[in-house]
Protein backbone atom coordinates (compact mmCIF):
# COMPACT_ATOMS: atom_id res chain seq x y z
CA UNK A 1 0.00 0.00 0.00
CA UNK A 2 1.25 3.46 -0.88
CA UNK A 3 2.48 5.26 2.24
CA UNK A 4 0.56 8.37 3.22
CA UNK A 5 0.96 11.27 5.62
CA UNK A 6 -1.93 12.47 7.76
CA UNK A 7 -2.30 15.53 9.97
CA UNK A 8 -2.86 14.03 13.41
CA UNK A 9 -3.21 17.40 15.11
CA UNK A 10 -2.65 21.12 14.62
CA UNK A 11 -2.12 24.14 16.87
CA UNK A 12 -1.30 27.82 16.83
CA UNK A 13 -0.01 30.59 18.99
CA UNK A 14 -2.13 33.58 17.88
CA UNK A 15 -0.43 36.09 15.57
CA UNK A 16 0.26 39.55 16.99
CA UNK A 17 2.89 41.28 19.11
CA UNK A 18 3.95 39.76 22.41
CA UNK A 19 6.80 41.76 23.95
CA UNK A 20 6.76 39.66 27.11
CA UNK A 21 7.19 36.31 25.36
CA UNK A 22 10.33 34.79 23.86
CA UNK A 23 10.33 33.12 20.46
CA UNK A 24 10.73 29.74 22.14
CA UNK A 25 7.67 30.42 24.31
CA UNK A 26 5.58 31.21 21.23
CA UNK A 27 6.77 27.99 19.60
CA UNK A 28 6.16 25.94 22.72
CA UNK A 29 2.55 27.16 22.95
CA UNK A 30 1.88 26.06 19.37
CA UNK A 31 3.56 22.68 19.94
CA UNK A 32 1.57 22.00 23.10
CA UNK A 33 -1.65 22.88 21.26
CA UNK A 34 -0.78 20.55 18.37
CA UNK A 35 0.18 17.65 20.65
CA UNK A 36 -3.02 18.09 22.64
CA UNK A 37 -5.07 18.22 19.45
CA UNK A 38 -3.38 15.05 18.16
CA UNK A 39 -3.65 13.23 21.46
CA UNK A 40 0.05 12.42 21.11
CA UNK A 41 2.54 12.47 23.99
CA UNK A 42 5.80 14.35 23.47
CA UNK A 43 7.78 11.13 23.86
CA UNK A 44 5.90 9.63 20.88
CA UNK A 45 7.39 12.26 18.54
CA UNK A 46 10.34 10.77 16.65
CA UNK A 47 11.71 13.87 14.92
CA UNK A 48 11.14 17.63 14.82
CA UNK A 49 11.33 19.95 11.80
CA UNK A 50 11.27 23.67 12.59
CA UNK A 51 10.93 26.53 10.08
CA UNK A 52 12.13 29.99 11.04
CA UNK A 53 13.95 32.83 9.29
CA UNK A 54 15.05 35.12 12.11
CA UNK A 55 15.07 32.52 14.90
CA UNK A 56 18.84 32.21 15.09
CA UNK A 57 20.93 29.31 16.31
CA UNK A 58 19.10 26.10 17.29
CA UNK A 59 15.69 27.77 17.41
CA UNK A 60 13.72 24.52 17.37
CA UNK A 61 15.97 22.98 20.02
CA UNK A 62 15.21 25.89 22.34
CA UNK A 63 11.48 25.22 21.99
CA UNK A 64 11.96 21.59 22.96
CA UNK A 65 14.07 22.63 25.94
CA UNK A 66 10.95 24.31 27.33
CA UNK A 67 8.78 21.24 26.77
CA UNK A 68 10.89 18.43 28.16
CA UNK A 69 13.29 17.47 25.39
CA UNK A 70 13.46 13.78 24.48
CA UNK A 71 16.70 13.63 22.47
CA UNK A 72 15.12 13.13 19.03
CA UNK A 73 16.55 14.68 15.83
CA UNK A 74 15.72 18.38 15.40
CA UNK A 75 16.22 20.11 12.04
CA UNK A 76 15.91 23.87 11.65
CA UNK A 77 14.90 25.02 8.18
CA UNK A 78 15.10 28.43 6.49
CA UNK A 79 13.30 29.04 3.20
CA UNK A 80 12.07 32.62 3.49
CA UNK A 81 8.29 32.95 3.64
CA UNK A 82 8.03 29.24 2.81
CA UNK A 83 10.11 28.10 5.81
CA UNK A 84 7.26 26.46 7.72
CA UNK A 85 6.09 24.56 4.66
CA UNK A 86 9.67 23.60 3.78
CA UNK A 87 9.83 22.00 7.24
CA UNK A 88 6.54 20.25 6.48
CA UNK A 89 7.92 18.97 3.17
CA UNK A 90 10.98 17.45 4.86
CA UNK A 91 8.87 15.92 7.63
CA UNK A 92 6.45 14.40 5.17
CA UNK A 93 9.25 12.97 3.03
CA UNK A 94 10.75 11.35 6.12
CA UNK A 95 7.36 9.79 6.95
CA UNK A 96 6.69 8.59 3.43
CA UNK A 97 10.21 7.16 3.24
CA UNK A 98 9.41 5.01 6.25
CA UNK A 99 11.94 6.70 8.53
CA UNK A 100 9.39 7.74 11.16
CA UNK A 101 5.77 7.12 12.14
CA UNK A 102 5.11 10.36 13.99
CA UNK A 103 6.85 13.72 13.57
CA UNK A 104 6.35 17.30 14.70
CA UNK A 105 6.48 20.29 12.35
CA UNK A 106 6.85 23.78 13.78
CA UNK A 107 6.98 27.24 12.21
CA UNK A 108 7.61 30.33 14.29
CA UNK A 109 8.84 33.91 14.15
CA UNK A 110 9.27 37.03 16.23
CA UNK A 111 9.85 40.12 14.10
CA UNK A 112 10.19 43.83 14.75
CA UNK A 113 7.65 46.31 13.40
CA UNK A 114 8.10 48.02 10.06
CA UNK A 115 10.29 47.27 7.07
CA UNK A 116 12.10 43.98 7.49
CA UNK A 117 15.90 44.04 7.60
CA UNK A 118 17.19 40.99 5.80
CA UNK A 119 20.67 39.56 5.35
CA UNK A 120 19.44 38.74 1.84
CA UNK A 121 20.63 42.20 0.78
CA UNK A 122 24.33 43.01 0.55
CA UNK A 123 25.53 46.12 2.45
CA UNK A 124 26.01 48.01 -0.86
CA UNK A 125 22.39 47.26 -1.80
CA UNK A 126 21.18 48.58 1.56
CA UNK A 127 23.30 51.72 1.15
CA UNK A 128 21.84 52.19 -2.34
CA UNK A 129 18.22 52.16 -1.12
CA UNK A 130 17.58 48.76 -2.70
CA UNK A 131 16.35 47.05 0.50
CA UNK A 132 12.94 48.77 0.45
CA UNK A 133 10.80 45.62 0.33
CA UNK A 134 7.40 47.38 -0.01
CA UNK A 135 8.74 49.18 -3.11
CA UNK A 136 9.29 45.83 -4.85
CA UNK A 137 5.73 44.85 -3.90
CA UNK A 138 4.55 48.18 -5.35
CA UNK A 139 6.35 47.65 -8.66
CA UNK A 140 4.88 44.14 -8.99
CA UNK A 141 1.47 45.56 -8.12
CA UNK A 142 1.80 48.15 -10.89
CA UNK A 143 2.65 45.47 -13.43
CA UNK A 144 -0.33 43.35 -12.34
CA UNK A 145 -2.65 46.37 -12.43
CA UNK A 146 -1.58 47.03 -16.00
CA UNK A 147 -1.94 43.41 -17.08
CA UNK A 148 -5.25 42.82 -15.32
CA UNK A 149 -6.79 46.28 -15.70
CA UNK A 150 -7.02 46.82 -11.97
CA UNK A 151 -7.56 50.08 -10.11
CA UNK A 152 -6.52 50.94 -6.53
CA UNK A 153 -10.17 50.30 -5.57
CA UNK A 154 -9.71 46.64 -6.51
CA UNK A 155 -6.68 46.34 -4.26
CA UNK A 156 -8.70 47.95 -1.47
CA UNK A 157 -11.48 45.42 -2.07
CA UNK A 158 -9.07 42.55 -1.35
CA UNK A 159 -8.28 44.17 2.01
CA UNK A 160 -11.99 44.65 2.77
CA UNK A 161 -12.64 40.98 1.99
CA UNK A 162 -9.76 39.61 4.05
CA UNK A 163 -10.35 41.90 7.00
CA UNK A 164 -14.01 40.83 7.04
CA UNK A 165 -12.76 37.25 7.25
CA UNK A 166 -10.19 38.18 9.90
CA UNK A 167 -12.96 39.61 12.08
CA UNK A 168 -14.11 35.99 12.46
CA UNK A 169 -10.67 34.67 13.45
CA UNK A 170 -9.67 35.03 17.11
CA UNK A 171 -6.04 34.18 16.19
CA UNK A 172 -5.68 37.18 13.83
CA UNK A 173 -3.93 40.42 14.85
CA UNK A 174 -6.43 42.75 13.12
CA UNK A 175 -10.03 41.79 13.85
CA UNK A 176 -11.89 44.95 12.83
CA UNK A 177 -13.65 45.03 9.44
CA UNK A 178 -12.62 47.97 7.23
CA UNK A 179 -14.20 49.84 4.33
CA UNK A 180 -12.75 50.53 0.91
CA UNK A 181 -12.68 54.25 1.73
CA UNK A 182 -10.72 53.63 4.94
CA UNK A 183 -8.15 51.50 3.08
CA UNK A 184 -7.64 54.16 0.41
CA UNK A 185 -7.40 56.85 3.12
CA UNK A 186 -4.62 54.99 4.97
CA UNK A 187 -1.12 56.43 4.36
CA UNK A 188 0.40 55.86 0.93
CA UNK A 189 3.54 53.79 1.61
CA UNK A 190 4.83 53.12 -1.91
CA UNK A 191 2.41 54.05 -4.72
CA UNK A 192 0.03 52.37 -5.44
CA UNK A 193 0.18 50.53 -2.09
CA UNK A 194 -1.40 52.10 0.99
CA UNK A 195 -0.45 51.01 4.49
CA UNK A 196 -3.51 48.79 4.98
CA UNK A 197 -2.81 47.01 1.69
CA UNK A 198 0.44 45.66 3.20
CA UNK A 199 0.69 42.89 5.77
CA UNK A 200 2.47 43.64 9.05
CA UNK A 201 5.55 41.67 10.09
CA UNK A 202 4.71 40.32 13.55
CA UNK A 203 4.98 37.30 15.85
CA UNK A 204 3.38 33.90 16.08
CA UNK A 205 3.80 30.17 15.76
CA UNK A 206 2.08 27.17 14.19
CA UNK A 207 2.61 23.44 14.64
CA UNK A 208 1.27 20.19 13.23
CA UNK A 209 1.82 16.56 14.16
CA UNK A 210 2.12 14.27 11.15
CA UNK A 211 1.44 10.55 11.29
CA UNK A 212 1.62 7.62 8.90
CA UNK A 213 -1.66 6.36 10.34
CA UNK A 214 -4.98 8.15 9.87
CA UNK A 215 -6.06 9.80 13.13
CA UNK A 216 -9.08 8.35 14.93
CA UNK A 217 -11.50 11.20 14.50
CA UNK A 218 -14.59 11.80 12.41
CA UNK A 219 -12.89 14.07 9.89
CA UNK A 220 -9.20 13.47 9.30
CA UNK A 221 -6.87 15.31 6.95
CA UNK A 222 -4.57 13.63 4.47
CA UNK A 223 -1.72 15.53 2.79
CA UNK A 224 -2.21 15.02 -0.93
CA UNK A 225 0.73 17.12 -2.09
CA UNK A 226 3.54 19.38 -0.91
CA UNK A 227 5.61 21.16 -3.54
CA UNK A 228 8.52 23.52 -3.04
CA UNK A 229 9.98 25.43 -5.94
CA UNK A 230 12.47 28.24 -6.51
CA UNK A 231 13.16 30.63 -9.38
CA UNK A 232 14.74 30.66 -12.78
CA UNK A 233 16.73 33.82 -13.50
CA UNK A 234 14.92 36.13 -15.89
CA UNK A 235 12.02 38.17 -14.54
CA UNK A 236 13.37 41.46 -13.22
CA UNK A 237 10.44 41.63 -10.76
CA UNK A 238 10.76 38.00 -9.66
CA UNK A 239 10.77 37.18 -5.95
CA UNK A 240 14.45 36.28 -6.21
CA UNK A 241 14.86 40.09 -6.20
CA UNK A 242 17.52 40.42 -8.91
CA UNK A 243 19.06 43.72 -9.97
CA UNK A 244 18.55 42.91 -13.65
CA UNK A 245 16.43 40.76 -15.94
CA UNK A 246 14.63 40.81 -19.26
CA UNK A 247 11.32 42.09 -20.48
CA UNK A 248 8.88 39.27 -21.18
CA UNK A 249 11.15 36.53 -19.91
CA UNK A 250 8.24 34.13 -20.34
CA UNK A 251 9.44 31.94 -17.47
CA UNK A 252 6.89 30.36 -15.11
CA UNK A 253 7.10 31.96 -11.67
CA UNK A 254 8.10 29.96 -8.58
CA UNK A 255 4.42 29.95 -7.53
CA UNK A 256 3.32 28.60 -10.92
CA UNK A 257 5.96 25.90 -10.74
CA UNK A 258 4.95 24.88 -7.23
CA UNK A 259 1.23 24.88 -8.09
CA UNK A 260 1.72 22.78 -11.22
CA UNK A 261 3.80 20.26 -9.26
CA UNK A 262 1.24 20.08 -6.44
CA UNK A 263 -1.75 19.62 -8.77
CA UNK A 264 0.16 16.89 -10.62
CA UNK A 265 1.11 15.07 -7.43
CA UNK A 266 -2.43 15.26 -6.01
CA UNK A 267 -4.07 14.43 -9.33
CA UNK A 268 -6.51 17.31 -8.94
CA UNK A 269 -7.23 20.60 -10.69
CA UNK A 270 -7.89 24.09 -9.40
CA UNK A 271 -11.63 23.66 -10.06
CA UNK A 272 -11.72 20.76 -7.56
CA UNK A 273 -10.70 23.03 -4.66
CA UNK A 274 -13.11 24.18 -1.93
CA UNK A 275 -10.86 26.81 -0.33
CA UNK A 276 -7.47 28.46 -0.74
CA UNK A 277 -5.11 30.21 1.67
CA UNK A 278 -2.68 32.25 -0.44
CA UNK A 279 0.14 34.74 -0.02
CA UNK A 280 -1.43 38.17 0.51
CA UNK A 281 1.70 40.00 1.70
CA UNK A 282 0.08 42.84 -0.18
CA UNK A 283 -3.36 43.11 -1.70
CA UNK A 284 -2.10 42.80 -5.28
CA UNK A 285 -0.15 39.68 -4.36
CA UNK A 286 -3.40 37.84 -3.61
CA UNK A 287 -4.80 38.73 -7.05
CA UNK A 288 -1.58 37.60 -8.72
CA UNK A 289 -1.88 34.31 -6.85
CA UNK A 290 -5.35 33.73 -8.37
CA UNK A 291 -3.67 33.63 -11.77
CA UNK A 292 -0.54 31.72 -10.74
CA UNK A 293 -2.56 29.04 -8.95
CA UNK A 294 -4.92 28.67 -11.90
CA UNK A 295 -7.95 29.90 -9.94
CA UNK A 296 -8.66 32.21 -12.88
CA UNK A 297 -7.31 32.55 -16.42
CA UNK A 298 -4.81 35.32 -17.30
CA UNK A 299 -6.83 38.53 -17.47
CA UNK A 300 -9.41 37.12 -15.06
CA UNK A 301 -8.18 38.39 -11.67
CA UNK A 302 -10.58 41.32 -11.60
CA UNK A 303 -13.60 39.22 -12.55
CA UNK A 304 -12.69 36.61 -9.93
CA UNK A 305 -12.60 39.31 -7.26
CA UNK A 306 -15.71 41.21 -8.40
CA UNK A 307 -17.79 38.05 -8.71
CA UNK A 308 -17.51 37.49 -4.97
CA UNK A 309 -16.33 33.93 -5.62
CA UNK A 310 -13.35 34.38 -3.29
CA UNK A 311 -15.40 35.67 -0.33
CA UNK A 312 -16.63 33.43 2.46
CA UNK A 313 -19.85 32.00 1.03
CA UNK A 314 -18.54 32.27 -2.54
CA UNK A 315 -17.67 29.41 -4.85
CA UNK A 316 -13.97 29.31 -3.87
CA UNK A 317 -13.25 31.33 -0.71
CA UNK A 318 -9.67 32.65 -0.52
CA UNK A 319 -8.02 33.53 2.80
CA UNK A 320 -10.99 32.83 5.06
CA UNK A 321 -8.50 32.99 7.95
CA UNK A 322 -8.24 36.71 7.19
CA UNK A 323 -4.98 36.18 5.34
CA UNK A 324 -1.73 37.86 6.21
CA UNK A 325 -3.54 41.19 5.83
CA UNK A 326 -5.49 40.34 9.01
CA UNK A 327 -3.12 37.98 10.77
CA UNK A 328 0.18 39.72 10.05
CA UNK A 329 3.18 37.81 8.77
CA UNK A 330 5.56 36.03 11.12
CA UNK A 331 7.66 34.59 8.27
CA UNK A 332 8.46 31.12 9.57
CA UNK A 333 4.96 30.60 10.95
CA UNK A 334 2.74 32.02 8.24
CA UNK A 335 2.85 29.15 5.72
CA UNK A 336 2.31 26.49 8.35
CA UNK A 337 -0.53 28.53 9.87
CA UNK A 338 -2.24 28.36 6.47
CA UNK A 339 -2.00 24.57 6.75
CA UNK A 340 -3.48 24.73 10.26
CA UNK A 341 -6.36 26.87 8.95
CA UNK A 342 -7.12 24.48 6.08
CA UNK A 343 -7.04 21.52 8.48
CA UNK A 344 -9.55 23.24 10.77
CA UNK A 345 -11.75 23.97 7.77
CA UNK A 346 -11.59 20.41 6.43
CA UNK A 347 -12.32 19.04 9.88
CA UNK A 348 -15.34 21.33 10.18
CA UNK A 349 -13.90 23.12 13.20
CA UNK A 350 -13.54 26.67 11.84
CA UNK A 351 -16.49 28.16 13.72
CA UNK A 352 -17.95 31.38 12.28
CA UNK A 353 -15.66 31.29 9.23
CA UNK A 354 -16.39 27.68 8.30
CA UNK A 355 -16.50 26.92 4.57
CA UNK A 356 -19.46 24.55 4.45
CA UNK A 357 -18.65 21.06 3.24
CA UNK A 358 -14.99 21.78 2.48
CA UNK A 359 -13.17 18.63 1.33
CA UNK A 360 -10.12 19.89 -0.59
CA UNK A 361 -7.96 22.90 0.27
CA UNK A 362 -4.76 24.49 -1.02
CA UNK A 363 -2.15 26.64 0.69
CA UNK A 364 0.36 28.89 -1.08
CA UNK A 365 3.32 30.90 0.12
CA UNK A 366 6.05 32.65 -1.82
CA UNK A 367 8.83 34.99 -0.88
CA UNK A 368 12.40 35.99 -1.01
CA UNK A 369 14.88 33.52 -2.36
CA UNK A 370 12.74 32.89 -4.34
CA UNK A 371 10.87 30.27 -2.35
CA UNK A 372 7.39 29.10 -3.23
CA UNK A 373 5.41 26.34 -1.53
CA UNK A 374 2.01 24.84 -2.30
CA UNK A 375 0.23 22.15 -0.31
CA UNK A 376 -3.00 20.33 -1.11
CA UNK A 377 -4.93 18.84 1.80
CA UNK A 378 -7.97 16.58 1.71
CA UNK A 379 -10.58 15.45 4.20
CA UNK A 380 -10.98 11.68 4.34
CA UNK B 1 31.81 75.07 2.00
CA UNK B 2 33.25 73.08 -0.84
CA UNK B 3 31.88 73.46 -4.35
CA UNK B 4 29.78 70.54 -5.52
CA UNK B 5 31.87 67.88 -7.20
CA UNK B 6 35.17 68.75 -5.54
CA UNK B 7 34.57 66.61 -2.48
CA UNK B 8 36.29 63.25 -2.53
CA UNK B 9 33.89 60.49 -3.54
CA UNK B 10 33.99 56.74 -2.97
CA UNK B 11 31.69 54.27 -4.73
CA UNK B 12 29.33 52.19 -2.58
CA UNK B 13 30.98 49.18 -4.22
CA UNK B 14 33.83 48.91 -6.72
CA UNK B 15 32.95 47.82 -10.21
CA UNK B 16 29.31 48.99 -10.32
CA UNK B 17 29.80 51.98 -12.63
CA UNK B 18 32.28 54.26 -14.40
CA UNK B 19 32.14 58.06 -14.38
CA UNK B 20 31.17 59.52 -17.76
CA UNK B 21 31.57 63.28 -17.25
CA UNK B 22 29.64 65.55 -14.87
CA UNK B 23 27.44 63.38 -12.69
CA UNK B 24 26.71 60.98 -15.55
CA UNK B 25 27.80 57.37 -15.14
CA UNK B 26 27.70 54.19 -17.18
CA UNK B 27 26.84 50.96 -15.43
CA UNK B 28 29.23 48.01 -15.60
CA UNK B 29 27.43 44.91 -16.82
CA UNK B 30 28.42 41.60 -18.36
CA UNK B 31 27.33 39.75 -21.46
CA UNK B 32 27.34 35.98 -21.74
CA UNK B 33 28.86 34.56 -24.92
CA UNK B 34 27.14 31.25 -24.24
CA UNK B 35 23.49 32.40 -23.97
CA UNK B 36 23.84 35.97 -25.28
CA UNK B 37 22.22 37.52 -22.22
CA UNK B 38 23.39 40.65 -20.42
CA UNK B 39 23.19 41.10 -16.67
CA UNK B 40 24.03 43.60 -13.93
CA UNK B 41 26.02 43.89 -11.70
CA UNK B 42 29.07 42.57 -13.51
CA UNK B 43 30.12 39.05 -12.53
CA UNK B 44 32.26 36.22 -13.81
CA UNK B 45 29.40 33.71 -13.92
CA UNK B 46 26.26 34.05 -16.01
CA UNK B 47 23.16 33.91 -13.75
CA UNK B 48 21.06 32.56 -16.64
CA UNK B 49 23.18 29.59 -17.68
CA UNK B 50 26.02 29.33 -15.16
CA UNK B 51 28.73 29.55 -17.83
CA UNK B 52 31.97 31.49 -17.32
CA UNK B 53 32.42 32.74 -20.89
CA UNK B 54 31.25 36.25 -20.07
CA UNK B 55 32.71 39.60 -21.05
CA UNK B 56 32.45 43.06 -19.52
CA UNK B 57 30.24 45.65 -21.22
CA UNK B 58 29.26 49.21 -20.36
CA UNK B 59 25.53 49.99 -20.52
CA UNK B 60 24.16 53.07 -22.30
CA UNK B 61 23.53 55.98 -19.99
CA UNK B 62 19.96 56.32 -21.36
CA UNK B 63 17.04 54.06 -20.55
CA UNK B 64 13.25 54.31 -20.15
CA UNK B 65 11.14 53.95 -17.03
CA UNK B 66 8.69 51.04 -17.09
CA UNK B 67 7.32 51.12 -13.53
CA UNK B 68 8.26 53.43 -10.68
CA UNK B 69 7.28 53.99 -7.08
CA UNK B 70 8.45 56.18 -4.23
CA UNK B 71 10.10 55.31 -0.92
CA UNK B 72 9.45 57.87 1.82
CA UNK B 73 10.79 56.03 4.88
CA UNK B 74 14.51 55.17 4.89
CA UNK B 75 14.76 51.42 4.27
CA UNK B 76 17.03 49.28 6.49
CA UNK B 77 20.70 50.25 6.22
CA UNK B 78 20.03 53.31 4.04
CA UNK B 79 21.41 56.68 5.16
CA UNK B 80 20.72 58.71 2.01
CA UNK B 81 17.98 61.25 1.39
CA UNK B 82 14.27 60.41 1.23
CA UNK B 83 11.97 60.43 -0.58
CA UNK B 84 13.51 58.69 -3.55
CA UNK B 85 12.12 56.44 -6.25
CA UNK B 86 12.62 52.80 -7.11
CA UNK B 87 12.03 51.83 -10.72
CA UNK B 88 12.14 49.18 -13.37
CA UNK B 89 14.05 50.76 -16.25
CA UNK B 90 14.51 49.23 -19.69
CA UNK B 91 17.34 49.62 -22.18
CA UNK B 92 16.87 49.42 -25.94
CA UNK B 93 18.33 45.90 -25.84
CA UNK B 94 15.46 44.69 -23.63
CA UNK B 95 17.66 44.45 -20.53
CA UNK B 96 15.76 45.67 -17.47
CA UNK B 97 17.16 46.94 -14.18
CA UNK B 98 15.77 47.62 -10.74
CA UNK B 99 17.35 50.90 -9.75
CA UNK B 100 16.93 53.99 -7.59
CA UNK B 101 15.20 56.83 -9.43
CA UNK B 102 15.63 60.46 -8.44
CA UNK B 103 11.99 61.50 -8.22
CA UNK B 104 9.40 62.33 -5.59
CA UNK B 105 6.39 60.84 -7.41
CA UNK B 106 6.07 58.00 -9.92
CA UNK B 107 7.07 58.82 -13.52
CA UNK B 108 4.99 58.04 -16.59
CA UNK B 109 5.72 54.81 -18.38
CA UNK B 110 8.33 55.37 -21.07
CA UNK B 111 9.83 58.48 -19.45
CA UNK B 112 13.48 58.78 -20.55
CA UNK B 113 16.09 58.68 -17.81
CA UNK B 114 19.88 58.67 -17.63
CA UNK B 115 22.22 57.00 -15.18
CA UNK B 116 23.87 59.32 -12.68
CA UNK B 117 25.99 59.19 -9.53
CA UNK B 118 23.91 59.61 -6.37
CA UNK B 119 25.35 60.63 -3.01
CA UNK B 120 23.90 58.38 -0.27
CA UNK B 121 26.12 59.05 2.72
CA UNK B 122 29.52 59.99 4.13
CA UNK B 123 32.36 57.58 4.81
CA UNK B 124 34.33 57.46 8.08
CA UNK B 125 37.00 59.54 6.30
CA UNK B 126 34.57 62.27 5.24
CA UNK B 127 34.26 61.23 1.60
CA UNK B 128 30.90 61.14 -0.15
CA UNK B 129 29.58 57.62 -0.66
CA UNK B 130 28.19 57.37 -4.17
CA UNK B 131 25.90 54.83 -5.78
CA UNK B 132 24.03 54.65 -9.07
CA UNK B 133 20.58 56.01 -9.80
CA UNK B 134 18.53 57.21 -12.74
CA UNK B 135 17.39 60.79 -13.26
CA UNK B 136 14.58 62.03 -15.51
CA UNK B 137 16.04 63.61 -18.67
CA UNK B 138 13.86 66.72 -18.53
CA UNK B 139 15.24 67.81 -15.18
CA UNK B 140 18.71 69.37 -15.37
CA UNK B 141 19.50 68.83 -11.68
CA UNK B 142 17.29 66.51 -9.67
CA UNK B 143 15.76 67.43 -6.34
CA UNK B 144 16.87 64.27 -4.58
CA UNK B 145 20.52 64.80 -5.52
CA UNK B 146 20.34 68.39 -4.30
CA UNK B 147 18.90 67.34 -0.97
CA UNK B 148 21.69 64.77 -0.71
CA UNK B 149 24.15 67.64 -0.71
CA UNK B 150 22.06 69.50 1.83
CA UNK B 151 22.36 66.54 4.12
CA UNK B 152 26.11 66.65 3.68
CA UNK B 153 26.43 70.32 4.67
Amino acid sequence: MKPEAFVAGAGLHPFGRFPDKSLAELGAAAVRAALRDAGVRRDEIQAVFCGTVYGGVAAGHKVLSLLGATGVPVVNVEAGCASGVAALALARSALLGGQYDSVLVLGMEKMPKGMIRSSFFEPWQERSGLSATPAYFALRAQRLMEEEELKPEHLAEVVVKNRAHGARNPDAMFRQPVTREQVLASPLVCPPLHLWMLCSPNEGAAAVVLSRRPPERAAAVRIRAVALRSHVYGDVLGEHTPMSGWADSGMPSPSQRAAQAAYAEAGVEARDLDLVECQDTDAARELLAYRELGLCPPGGCRAALESGATRLGGRLPVNVSGGLLSKGEPLGASGLAQVVEVCRQLEGRAGPRQVEGARLGLTHTVGRGANAAVTILERI
Amino acid sequence: MEAAGTKKQVPVREGLFELAGGDEIRLCASECNHCDRAFFPRAGLCPYCGETDVEPVLLDSQAAVIFSTVVSTPPPGFTGPVPFGLAVVRYGSGLELIAPLLCTSPLAKGAPVRSVAWVVGTSDHGAEIVTYAFRPLEVASGGAAESAREVEQ
